[in-house]
């Protein structure tokens, strides 16, 4: 029975930090006690409480009541040097009295310690949160076993089977090679349609990932043969959902795409799939009506696992001949891109792909950050240990040793780190999870970004290298003043003390050169941002409701039966009031998938030294265009007319009409696509920016699906007289309407296809102007914190000048003047670095040019305004000083 | 003399009083729940039961070791002469300015009161 002992963490805590009698009569008092309690009749719940209770207050109040008696021996000064002596544990009992007045010297100084714990705690946070992304998407490994010796090969190309044979054949680095086709199957027969995202795996596929089914098994290899493949593996989320988590499943039939499937296995709880979307898994078989040597847009991905000891140089230069091999025989398919893409990659660097970069930029902006907030506390020290030094000087004449002084005030930076740490580390957690949807989209693996032990763990050695790092530099500076002088005030009187304000000055400049380097490179993405929000996408996305069709197999083999479904489709949604136009195309522009292929210009023969060109492909039903809105700049759209049997024709973008016909006239003239398909050019049409906002248009073609039927996936896009959402009811079940057992996924406004497909760039640039922005107000706070402290150091000074009769304006002036010297060098060295560091950021730039002059010097004037504003106050205040005042003081 | 004592020193000593000598912490914390009907930090009684005994108003002996403590020993208390002074003053000055605000605290007075 568990509940017979008291609580582990508990009893432990009790058995670390009490000594002696005490401990045994308390834990025997507690232990006695939970023995009556545990008796009761709620199974132990109450006595387990108790004894928790108890026990904390126990251990809590021991602590409290041992500092206050350890204060008893210290008297005020601190002064006693024999931090050894006294009965047991002297070094603790010396941590404890030096803890507990560090705690009172900060509390002492209420606004110090503020300003200084909100620093770190910004810095810590801001590095804290953007490690945890780092330690999610590079640090912390996929769940595979072994998955380092996991790799992408060929960059992720999907590549023909028999190329995947090759590999497997000829390269030695690899322990196993598989290939997978990720795809999407319907569901019928298990409560409503269903689609399920998936992948149709090569065999050795389970021996890749290291992971095999929980229940069941893998796919046996000959089960990978055509016409032998009726089996499929489910993840543990489908069996315990839409299945029930059935005891039988394996053996049970189900129906996926209108085929029926026996269920083989299922994949264990909590195994993350290469792809999180994941729900299924098929064999992939070598079905002869694969597209198999294609122009490369369709075919297998390839991944391995690595012998072990070959790395990953072998797996490249066994990669090479493949791949010389294909661009001998076709220079124009298996051109330079695909030769260079023969490589392999570690999986979780694949998965994670650019955003290293956009990682790497945010690490290294935060560090800087971290830079600026350390510099603050550091001249937040020196000035504190500038006004301490009196202190210290008595202190030390009363006996005390530097070391001892010395360690003192390590205690104190350590217990700003450890407050300062703290607060960040909640406001990591906060910050995380205020914006977990946005990670969660914009970041690759982003679904694992969390706090853990790690993140903990780096929050704490950051919080602490800080505290100790900058706070043992002031430290050693405040030990050092000469006694005498500093007991009789001196310091104050004579201006003493210029070289700390010089440090304090340089301090000063390197946190405005840091933010200066912040602001620009936030600008810049701004910037950025901008120009790409107000990209004409070549269609207009208000009002347009978007959302997927997916026809499985068996009734909707025939063409036909395709092309009537979407006409049907067509016909309902076009009836629900509100809708004002229906269309249905093979690619959803800003959604990444595409296709494409070579086009040439029909009777014009090809040029032997020019390279062919590649065009993208998009089959639509008639409506489509002006449901789009798409504009039509020559020509018409495709109309109803054009049936399977009419003439093939085409629509083409304006990119395509330059690039194939230059200034010639494009209608009337065919071109050739596939290498068979000839369409007559009847319209040319604006560009649509297909691949995402910041991707120029590529030339394209529209064709008319009747015509080019083979896809069974089509987007509907619905234009609205209102608010698109409001439809999303009537228009589903118009077309469920239709038929049942096709699923509709996918259902979204043409605004959101549009947020998401700039989610990660507008993360970025918020991320990054948050840091900016923290770095503005930490160096203004800085700047501010400077000159205050200056005026008051030279309050003096100032009454002497005042008294001989200098213009309050004349101080005012020369104290601004001199808060500006550092702070124009900031802006100077600043500036340098931005410059220099813009090409870090340049592959996140959207038509801004890294040294963009307009992002500078808007960075430059506001850094100088808010730093003119923040040393003007306290200037001001030393014009205000009453010259006889200071001068008695 | 020292000073005055504080209220949950003068709740233990009177429990102390009430129990006899040789009474351990489990029994005085037990005692003191039962009458007050709340519950008390072991540890808070043994700090106070250690502050008292610097002061010399109590005292204690080691007790052997039980099976059902997990083997630990216990302390038995004994109240010593100056705690029973110390308790007598702190009930007259208690009295002393209670007298007459019976009414206004809203309880009862006690029979056999002038």
């Amino acid at each position: 029975m568990s509940g017979s002992r008291p609580p582990l963490l508990p009893r432990f805590l009790l058995a670390l930090l009490l000594r002696g009698e005490e401990r045994e009569v308390i834990s025997g008092d507690l232990e006695e006690e939970f023995r009556v309690l545990v008796g009761r009749s709620d199974g132990g719940k109450y006595a387990r409480a108790w004894y928790r209770r108890q026990a904390l207050k126990a251990v809590g109040g021991r602590l409290v009541e041992r500092v206050r008696r350890s204060d008893a021996h210290v008297g005020g000064t601190g002064a006693r040097s024999d931090g050894t002596g006294g009965e047991g544990g002297g070094i603790m009992r010396g941590l404890f009295r030096d803890v507990r007045f560090g705690l009172r010297t900060l509390a002492r100084r209420p606004g110090f310690t503020a300003v200084a714990v909100v620093a770190l705690a910004l810095g810590v946070g801001a590095n804290t949160a953007v490690f945890s992304i780092l330690d999610a998407a590079l640090l912390r490994p996929l769940g595979f076993p072994d998955a380092g010796r996991i790799v992408r090969v060929w960059g992720g190309r999907p590549l023909s089977k028999s190329t995947l044979a090759e590999i497997h054949d000829r390269v030695t680095a690899f322990q196993a090679v598989t290939g997978f086709e990720s795809g999407r199957l319907a569901l019928t027969g298990a409560g409503p349609a269903a689609e399920l995202y998936g992948a149709a795996v090569a065999p050795a596929y389970f021996d890749v990932i290291g992971v095999r089914p929980a229940q069941g098994r893998a796919f046996l290899p000959e089960e990978s043969e055509p016409g032998n493949d009726p089996v499929v593996i489910l993840s543990h989320e489908l069996w315990q959902g839409v299945f029930g988590g059935d005891p039988d499943i394996v053996g049970r039939t189900i129906r996926l795409d209108g085929a029926a499937r026996t269920v083989v296995g299922v994949m264990p709880a909590g195994y993350r799939p290469l792809n999180r979307a994941w729900r299924i898994w098929v064999p992939q078989t070598a079905n002869p009506a694969d597209f198999s040597d294609w122009s490369g847009t369709a075919g297998t991905t390839v991944i391995a696992r690595m012998a072990s000891g070959a790395t990953l140089e072998q797996a490249n230069a066994e990669l090479a001949p493949i791949a010389r091999a294909y661009h001998d025989s076709d220079p124009d398919i298996f051109g330079d891109a695909f030769v260079k893409a023969a490589t392999v990659t570690p999986i979780q660097r694949a998965a994670v792909g650019s955003f290293r970069t956009t990682l790497w930029v945010l690490l290294g902006a935060v560090a800087l950050v971290l830079l600026i907030a350390c510099a603050n506390v550091a001249n937040l020290l020196l000035a504190n240990g500038e006004s301490r030094s009196q202190e210290l000087a008595i202190r030390r004449s009363l006996g005390a040793s530097a070391g001892r002084l010395l360690g003192q005030l390590m205690v104190e930076s350590t217990l700003l780190g450890l407050l300062g740490g703290g607060l960040g580390y909640a406001l990591a957690w906060l910050a995380l999870w205020t914006f977990r949807a946005q990670v969660t989209a914009a970041v690759p693996l982003g679904d694992r970004v969390g706090l853990n032990g790690a993140v903990l763990g780096f929050a704490l050695a950051t919080s602490l290298v800080t505290a100790v790092l900058f706070g043992l530099w002031p430290a050693v500076r405040a030990l050092r003043p000469d006694l005498r002088e500093s007991l009789q005030g001196g310091g104050r009187r004579t201006g003493r003390g210029t070289g700390r304000r010089g440090m304090n000055r340089t301090l000063m400049a390197f946190e405005v050169a840091l933010s200066l380097v912040l602001l620009t490179g936030a600008g810049l993405l701004i910037k950025s941002t901008w120009l790409l929000q107000r990209v004409d996408a070549g269609f207009r996305s208000e009002n347009l409701l978007t959302l997927r069709v997916n026809l499985p197999g068996g009734r909707y083999e025939k063409d036909e039966a395709r092309v009537d479904y979407f006409r049907r489709l067509e016909d309902r949604v076009a009836a629900v009031p509100g809708v004002v136009r229906v269309g249905s195309m093979s690619f959803l522009p800003m959604t990444s998938t595409h296709m494409s292929t070579l086009f040439t210009v029909t009777g014009r023969p090809p040029q032997e030294d020019t390279p062919r060109s590649f065009a993208t492909v998009q089959a639509v039903m008639p409506g489509m265009g002006e449901a789009l809105g798409t504009r039509l700049l020559h020509g018409r759209w495709l109309e109803e007319a054009d049936r399977a049997d009419a003439p093939h024709v085409c629509v083409i973008n304006r990119a395509m009409a330059t690039a194939a016909f230059g200034a010639e006239e494009p209608i009337g003239k065919q071109i050739q696509l596939f290498g068979w398909f000839d369409a007559t050019v009847v319209g040319i049409v604006e560009n649509v920016r297909e691949m995402g906002l910041d991707q120029p248009a590529r030339p394209g073609a529209f064709l008319a699906y009747p015509q080019l039927p083979g896809f069974s996936t089509m987007y509907v896009v619905v234009r609205t007289a209102g608010p698109p959402r409001d439809l999303i009811p009537s228009v589903v079940a118009a077309i469920s309407g239709i038929d049942r057992d096709v699923p509709i996924t996918q259902v979204a406004t043409m605004n959101d296809v549009l947020r998401a497909s700039t989610a990660a760039s507008r993360l970025t640039t918020m991320i990054l102007s948050l840091f900016a922005a923290i770095a503005f107000m930490l160096s203004v706070v800085g700047v501010y914190g400077v000159i205050s402290y200056t005026v008051s150091a030279r309050t003096y000074e100032i009454g002497v000048r005042m008294a001989m009769g200098a213009g309050r304006s004349a101080v005012v002036r020369e104290m601004v003047t001199r808060a500006f010297l550092p702070v124009g060098l900031g802006v100077l060295v600043g500036a340098g670095a931005a410059l220099a560091l813009g090409r870090v950021i340049e592959s996140q730039l959207y038509e801004v040019q890294p040294r963009d002059p307009l992002v500078l010097v808007a960075a430059v004037v506001s850094l100088l305004l808010a730093a003119a504003a923040a040393s003007i106050i306290p200037a001001r205040r030393a014009a205000t000083v009453d010259p006889v005042v200071c001068l008695n003081a | 003399m020292g000073r005055a004592l504080g209220g949950f020193e003068q709740t233990i000593l009177m429990a102390l009083l009430r129990l006899g000598d040789g009474t351990d912490g489990v029994s005085i914390r037990r005692e003191i729940e039962a009458r007050i009907g709340q519950e008390t930090s072991t540890g808070a009684l043994y700090t106070t039961l250690e502050r008292l005994e610097t002061r010399g108003l109590v005292s204690h002996a080691l007790g052997d070791s039980r099976p059902e403590r997990g083997g630990r020993r216990k302390k038995l208390y004994r109240l010593e002469a100056p705690g029973l002074t110390a308790l007598r003053e702190s009930y007259s000055a208690f009295t002393a300015m209670v007298q007459g605000l019976e009414s206004r605290l809203d309880v009862a007075e006690e029979p056999g009161r002038p």
